[in-house]
């Protein structure tokens, strides 16, 4: 559905310092029909760049980018302009025009006809948000939330091929956005239409995505489902950006080489990313199961708990463990009380992901 | 001089934004309307009273005086920007510089007067042109300037070429105040408009100064009003009966000057748009080039302006010598910057991002124009389009040179009772009066769009 090959963008820094900053350096991207892709980076990374260029907002320096199967940029040709593409964008602040009311800037996209068939298509897509009726209400007259689903009804009218978003909860608060993002998913997957996100919330991008494509400094890192990318990083700084990392020394033999000796055991490797002898071993928190020890039993490797971050569900313990130089992060069900100083023994229960050192 | 009026114009826009001043909606509007009296009858009115009521003292003609009275004018210009950036000023960096122990004066002096630098500078600079152009004014009170020795050449000698080698030193010395402007500012960043997250300023109390403070903040439009008034009224009440009013001429000439600023605001509101969008959405050097070409253009003294202009259409173009047509362009030229600079600040309310939106949803570029950045700019546009029409009939010195023959407008009408140093302003009034009328218009309207898309 939608192919980005080995696209480049980079901005001058005007007239005073004609240096140059790289927002794209060589970016791929597949969306196939109907998914659910998010891009995921810190900021700065490229990811809006990437959007507006697939939107028509920009024109790319070199590369190109193809839309069902027909190219709108790239390649020498001139760029198809934004408003011949067919593509929804909902931007970060919604930019719902101020002086148009909600009807009139949901209709603002639909084709010239007769009046009675643009109102009916207007109340179709204000229900498909929750918000029929309040077609003649003044864009500041609606909260964040309804701001963001009339921003994205406009974008849906004109049922375009493709819909972009970019990071369109990031300004709503934390409860609202949760439910917001799955509504706003369910409802693009109802209609089945293609989607690409932007985000630098890696929760929200895991929980969306069919497809998670992660970008750094200009470029994708990885691009895969989301639990492939997450248990299978493909280096230690993307495994870090997508969650909670415990990273220890271990040490491969070559005479065993899908297990990894380390401070935990002798481990099965789950995936390999170079390494052989020293290398790094990547254990997830959830991974490492906690084992309370009896105060008077004779153990020679203890550990123990310095602090527990409570989030209700779950808990973060962080754990004095004698060999390591740093205390290691273990996740633990919510439910039972882990007081500072207890003695505990760690076990990892997954198989782990090895770097070379 | 200036340094008064930006004293003046900061002072009551500080009053009427950030305090509990009764009326406050009123007194913007008396604050800003000395903006409708020109220069010139303001000056005729300060004499004629200095002299009717202290006939002992030459007080207005003195240096300080005069500029005191012409201070009086100008100062709107800074007032109505200054009320402007103030609103834009978000409270909450107040706050911050109070939450970080900067007592209240001097929280404003540091976080919220530099923010108004660029409102400052640009007031500032129309108010120091202004003086340098000034010509009716100046005759008024006895200054001699530049300007005047240039005009009093070419119509009282006819000797152009004296005249035209005076101009150069104005004009020269007018781009030299340009250029120090833009020194003394620095390269003013661009206006941003927020989304309208900035909170309006809660008003500060001023207690059991309240009345006090009122009324010293009205001296300022009596004073700048009050001789023009207290003379029309005279001269009104008062008719010698030498001279019976010709009221079908005073409303001929109404009728003229109303049709002249509106050509005026119609051609220059359309020749400002294409610079003004082209300034506002491209950061190329071509387009800085252009926008302070404007300027320059506002920088040299309509005086010179006129002057040339009669040059290039008796050598060039003898058919529009003397024309509305040449007036018209004389106006727009003149004050062109007056409605770009309005416009820009209308089109950045416009963001890209409306734009970029509506070409996502299949928008062509002139429906966008049409649709989305022309409405959201409108308020800058019609501001500007007043400001030129406002300007245009109370211009005095362009007007004496390029008027067609057999035309009269109030300020030419005004003029002409008041040159030959009659000293009663009987002939004069009712053209004072209709003039001021005329000029309350825009005035009011602007006011009324400055209070209502600030808030």
């Amino acid at each position: 559905m939608l192919t980005v090959r080995d696209l480049e963008k980079a901005f001058g820094r005007g007239r005073a310092r004609p240096s140059t900053v790289t927002a794209l350096a060589g970016v791929d991207l597949d969306v196939d029909e109907g998914q659910f892709a998010t891009v995921l980076g810190p900021s700065g990374c490229g990811k809006t760049t990437l959007l507006r260029c697939i939107a028509g907002f920009e024109t790319p320096d070199r590369g190109a980018i193809a839309l069902a199967g027909r190219q709108v940029a790239g390649s020498g040709r001139r760029p198809v302009p934004a408003h011949e593409r067919g593509i929804g964008v909902v931007p970060q602040d919604g930019a719902l025009f101020p002086h148009l009311t909600v009807g009139q800037n949901v209709a603002f996209g639909l084709p010239r006809q007769r009046r009675r068939d643009r109102s009916r298509r207007v109340d179709e897509v204000l229900d498909l948000v929750g918000l029929l009726g309040y077609d003649r209400r003044r864009p500041h007259e609606l909260s964040g939330g309804q701001q963001q689903r009339v921003a994205l009804a406009r974008a849906l009218a004109p049922a375009p091929r493709l819909v972009l978003l970019d990071e369109p909860f990031s300004s709503l608060d934390a409860q609202l956005r949760a439910a917001l993002r799955v509504e706003v998913r369910d409802l693009l997957a109802r209609l089945r239409t293609t989607t690409v996100l932007v985000t630098h919330d890696q929760e929200e991008a895991m929980e969306l995505a069919d497809r998670l494509v992660v970008m750094r400094n200009g470029r994708v890192v990885q691009a895969g489902t989301p639990r492939e990318t997450y248990q299978r990083p493909r280096d230690l700084g993307l495994a870090r950006f997508l969650g909670e990392a415990v990273v220890v020394e271990g040490r491969i033999d070559a005479t065993r080489p899908d297990r990894v000796d380390c401070v935990f055991g002798c481990l099965p490797i789950g995936s390999w990313h170079g390494g052989s002898g020293r290398c790094r071993v990547l254990i997830r928190p959830e991974d490492i199961r906690v084992q309370a020890v009896d105060a008077g039993a004779e153990e020679r490797r203890t550990c123990t708990v310095t602090a527990c971050a409570f989030y209700g569900h779950d808990a973060m313990l962080r754990v004095r463990v004698p060999e390591l130089p740093d205390q290691v992060h273990v996740r633990v069900i919510g439910s039972r009380p882990y007081p500072d100083g207890t003695p505990v023994h760690l076990s990892v229960v997954h198989p782990v992901s090895t770097y070379a050192d | 001089m200036s340094v008064l009026c930006l004293l003046l114009g900061l002072v009551t826009a500080v009053l009427v934004v950030r305090t509990d001043l009764p009326a406050r909606r009123l007194c913007t509007v008396l604050f800003a309307m000395p903006l409708a009296v020109p220069g010139f009858t303001s000056a005729y009115a300060a004499y004629s009273a200095n002299l009717v009521y202290a006939p002992h003292t030459r007080f207005v003609s003195s240096f300080g005086g005069a500029s005191l009275v012409l201070a009086l004018t100008l100062y709107p210009y800074v007032f109505l920007s200054c009320v402007v950036a103030l609103r834009n000023v978000d409270p909450a960096q107040e706050e911050m510089a109070h939450s970080l122990r900067s007592r209240p004066g001097a929280a404003f002096a540091r976080v919220v007067v530099p923010q108004l630098r660029p409102a400052l500078s640009a007031g500032l600079l129309i108010v120091s042109l202004h003086v340098l152009a000034e010509y009716g004014a100046m005759v008024q009170l006895g200054q001699h300037t530049l300007t005047t020795t240039i005009m009093s050449e070419m119509l009282n000698y006819g000797d152009y070429r004296s005249a035209r080698s005076l101009s150069m030193l104005l004009a020269a010395f007018a781009v030299m105040v340009l250029v120090a402007m833009r020194m003394f500012t620095g390269r003013v960043p661009p206006v941003t408009v927020s989304a309208g997250s900035v909170r309006p300023p809660r008003p500060r109390g001023l207690g059991r100064w309240r009345p006090v403070v009122l009324a010293g903040s009205l001296l300022v439009p009596l004073a700048a009003l009050g001789p023009t008034a207290l003379m029309t009224a005279r001269g009104l009440s008062r008719p010698h009966g030498e001279q019976p009013t010709d009221w079908s001429a005073v409303l001929h000439a109404l009728g003229t000057t109303a049709s002249y600023g509106a050509w005026a605001a119609l051609v220059g509101t359309a020749v400002a748009l294409p610079v003004s969008w082209w300034v506002s959405r491209r950061a190329s050097v071509a387009a800085q080039v252009t926008e302070r070409s404007v300027w320059v253009a506002h920088a040299v003294p309509n005086a010179i302006l006129a002057l040339a202009l009669v040059y290039i259409s008796i050598r060039l173009l003898p058919g529009l010598y003397k024309t509305a047509a040449l007036l018209v362009v004389a106006y727009v030229i003149l004050y062109l910057p007056l409605a770009v600079t309005n416009q820009r600040v209308g089109l950045q309310a416009a963001l890209t991002k409306y734009e970029d939106v509506a070409a996502s949803l299949g928008s062509r570029a002139w429906r966008t124009f049409s649709r989305i950045s022309m409405p959201l700019a409108l308020p800058g546009i019609a501001t500007g389009a007043l400001l030129v029409g406002l300007d245009a009939s109370k211009e005095l010195t362009t007007t004496l040179m390029l008027l067609p023959f057999n035309a009269h407008t109030l300020s030419t009408g005004l003029w002409a009772t008041t040159n030959g140093e009659s000293l009663d302003f009987t002939a004069a009034a009712p053209y004072a009066l209709m003039l001021v009328l005329l000029g309350s218009v825009p005035v009011f309207l602007i006011v009324r769009r400055t209070l209502r898309h600030v808030r």
